[in-house]
């Protein structure tokens, strides 16, 4: 029974992880119907931005070494930045592009980043010394939990509420959920759509930035591509949670943390490195039961 | 119109396959098809300058066989499809020997261009047995050892030095050379009567290992586990590294040749108890040979290598320089011949060795290195009594 718990206590671990990407995700694809694999970058982005800019094997911090609250705003406002010039530079030209037109130009910021990340930094891994006072473990009974876990959890949770609060109650969140709906119609009624869909993008930045803090405090390690995996297990949480559904990409985030845990938990020895097949494969069966997804948004209903 | 265009091109690079090797008579030359730019850069950059040393010094000396040596070198740009057109482009222009990628995959494409165009090849760092005879073919070498060796290293050393006897494997799925460390620390630990309680997996770049943080506890917990083998390398070592010692984990760690260099201890501040093998220290070597390559390589490049993977090329182009003067001629067959032939044949880096089958070190006496207050130290020189089996050397199912 108390490992069953500890593998929970994993799986929520890796799976808030999983739902805060999913979040940034989701909410793009919500408002503009973008698959933004470049959301990843992102993530990458902000982690690089802790570190003096050098392609010096060692890293040292930069702006990781300031206080945990200007750490917080500096590296938000930076991939904040960020999201916004991929939009200004790639996807606001591309406004009345087909879906899939919108996913190829988001795989080719992604490239764009990494590539530009390769040479500006270097290819060789960066190791980092960021926040290891948060990677401590606190043990009940016979329980493991690591605080940074608590944190990340936490986290996710405060954000999504937020985010959530901020759609319904606040003017610029119902123009943005009007402009989910039907952009066009929401441009006649004079929601301003370039400023809702910024607005979506600097939001998205915020959650990536998060990502970046909580990941590199986890892992200290920096790599060109580390964003690449997580987008991708993000986004197949977006599809198992219903596209366009903020609540069901958290949902699916930590569905998906929980059923890789399980599988590494228990699969046999010969098949752990099949792992991510056999999470793929229960991705394809949840989707034959519920082809849109667990918690389906309405208005992704609706088009289809 | 078209069409015949298409047949004139055809024609023309027909003409340039067929046309016969302009080599250059009046030199020796070295080709260094390697990657410049992209990821593999960062892992080829170093040996690659190293090798240019060896050129500068061996030409001091005189160059080889009374000419002096010329460097052709060509960009990869850490892409398999590049690798082959300029490992072709290098050795139409007439080398005798191409230095390729420090990695089977994206070294083979250019060795296998020397391979049919009959010049000897060698990776300047990869540690696959099939860098060699089996994936490229009998003119093809690598400069490195075996990963299976680096795992029976710290088998061995581990089980008669440290004591322990009940090892735990976590292995990084990421790559072929993980696979290959464990196999090796797997078959030595078995050799030597110990006992490989529990092994996991894992991918680099999981954004957490706590699962199987949990499994590794367990395993402490009930079968006495007494070190821990971590099969991985960066960015996914550090990062599991830094996660075992943040779960309270305080076991002995051991690990392979590609954590050797501090540069990723940030990572895990305050580590100690962890231990590599390593062929070569950049900052105070034991042997004063190899500080004096460290030293001209900080003189000429600015700053001295990161890792020990600068140094094996400079052991083999002594190999290869040598067993060329011997043979009196460059040309592959007799060379090759030759460095078949060579047995505990001494170089800066101590004894290698060649066989018509192995063109890889498989029991080459290696540095245990220590890890503690930010530093990397020599605990001691050990060598694997045992001979490493086919079967582990290829990781065939038989052996595991």
């Amino acid at each position: 029974m108390i490992g069953f718990l500890q593998h929970l206590i994993d799986a929520l671990a890796l799976g808030s992880i999983y739902a805060l990407t999913a979040l940034g995700i989701g909410l793009l694809f919500g408002i503009l119907r973008l698959i933004n694999f470049a959301h990843g970058d992102l993530i990458t982005v902000g982690a690089y931005a802790l570190i003096v800019p050098a392609a010096d094997v060692t890293a040292r911090l930069m702006i990781g070494s300031w206080t945990p609250a200007a750490v917080v705003v500096a590296i938000s406002m930076i991939v904040v930045v960020a999201a916004l010039l991929t939009d200004a530079a790639v996807f606001r030209p591309l406004r009345t592009a087909s879906p899939p037109t919108l996913m190829i130009a988001s795989f080719a910021v992604s490239y764009i980043i990494q590539n530009g990340i390769l040479m500006f930094y270097g290819a060789r891994p960066k190791a980092v010394d960021f926040w290891s006072g948060a990677n401590v473990q606190i043990t009940i009974g016979a329980l493991r939990v690591p605080l940074l876990q608590l944190i990340t959890l936490a986290v996710t949770l405060v954000l999504m509420a937020a985010l959530t609060v901020f759609l319904r109650r606040t003017p610029q969140g119902v123009q943005m959920r009007a402009a989910a709906e039907d952009f066009r119609m929401a441009q006649y009624l004079g929601v301003r759509g370039n400023v809702v869909i910024g607005l979506a993008f600097a939001i998205s930045g915020v959650l990536a930035a998060a990502v970046s803090m909580l990941y590199i405090t986890q892992s200290g390690s920096l790599t060109f591509q580390m964003g690449v995996p997580l987008a991708l297990f993000a986004f197949v949480a977006v599809v198992i949670g219903g596209m366009g559904s903020l609540a069901g990409a958290v949902a699916g985030g930590f569905l998906l943390g929980f059923i890789v845990t399980m599988l590494q938990a228990y699969l046999p020895p010969d098949l752990r490195a099949f792992r991510d097949a056999f999470a793929f494969a229960f991705v394809i069966l949840v989707l034959l039961v519920r082809p849109s997804g667990l918690l389906p948004s309405r208005t992704t209903v609706e088009r289809v | 119109m078209k069409k015949a265009s298409m047949f004139t091109l055809a024609c023309g690079a027909l003409a340039l396959g067929t046309a016969p090797q302009a080599r250059a008579e009046d030199g020796i030359t070295i080709g260094m098809a390697v990657a410049m730019s992209g990821w593999m850069e960062a892992y080829d950059g170093e040996a690659y300058k190293m090798a240019q040393l060896w050129v500068d010094r061996q030409n001091a000396k005189g160059g080889l066989l009374g000419k002096p040596i010329k460097v052709i070198s060509g960009d990869t740009k850490t892409d398999r499809v590049e690798g082959a057109k300029v490992g072709q482009d290098i050795v139409k222009q007439g080398a005798n020997l191409l230095l390729v990628s420090a990695d089977y995959d994206y070294g083979a494409p250019a060795a296998l261009q020397a391979q049919k165009a009959g010049i000897v090849s060698v990776f300047m760092g990869a540690s696959d047995p099939k860098a060699g005879v089996v994936g490229v073919g009998p003119l093809s070498f690598t400069a490195n050892n075996a990963g299976q060796l680096e795992g029976a290293v710290m088998a061995d050393w581990g089980m008669k030095k440290k004591g322990v006897k009940k090892g735990y494997m976590l292995i990084d799925e990421t790559i072929e050379y993980n696979k290959s460390v464990c196999a090796g620390y797997n078959w030595q630990i078995k050799a030597n009567k110990g006992t490989l309680v529990g092994q996991d997996t894992f991918k680099g770049l999981d954004p957490t290992v706590s699962s199987q943080i949990t499994r590794l506890n367990d395993a402490i917990a009930k079968d006495g586990v007494d070190h821990v083998m971590l099969c991985s390398t960066n960015p996914g070592a550090a990062s599991s590294l830094r996660q075992l010692r943040a779960a309270g984990i305080t076991l002995p760690i051991f690990s392979a040749t590609a954590m050797d260099g501090t540069y990723w201890l940030n990572s895990v501040p305050g580590l100690k108890d962890f231990y590599l093998p390593s062929q070569a220290l950049a900052k105070d070597d034991p042997r004063p040979a190899v500080n004096e390559i460290s030293a001209a390589f900080e003189k000429k490049f600015g700053k001295p290598p990161t890792t020990q993977y600068a140094y094996p090329i400079y052991a083999f182009l002594d190999m290869w320089a040598k067993a060329t003067t011997d043979a009196k001629t460059a040309d592959a067959k007799p060379v090759v011949d030759i460095l078949n032939k060579m047995k505990d044949e001494p170089t800066v880096l101590g004894p290698r060795s060649f066989t018509p089958k192995l063109h890889v070190q498989t029991a080459e006496p290696m540095f245990v290195m220590s890890y503690a207050d930010g530093k990397e130290t020599p605990v001691e020189e050990w060598k694997i009594t045992d001979t490493i089996p086919d079967a582990v050397l290829y990781r065939l199912k038989s052996s595991e």
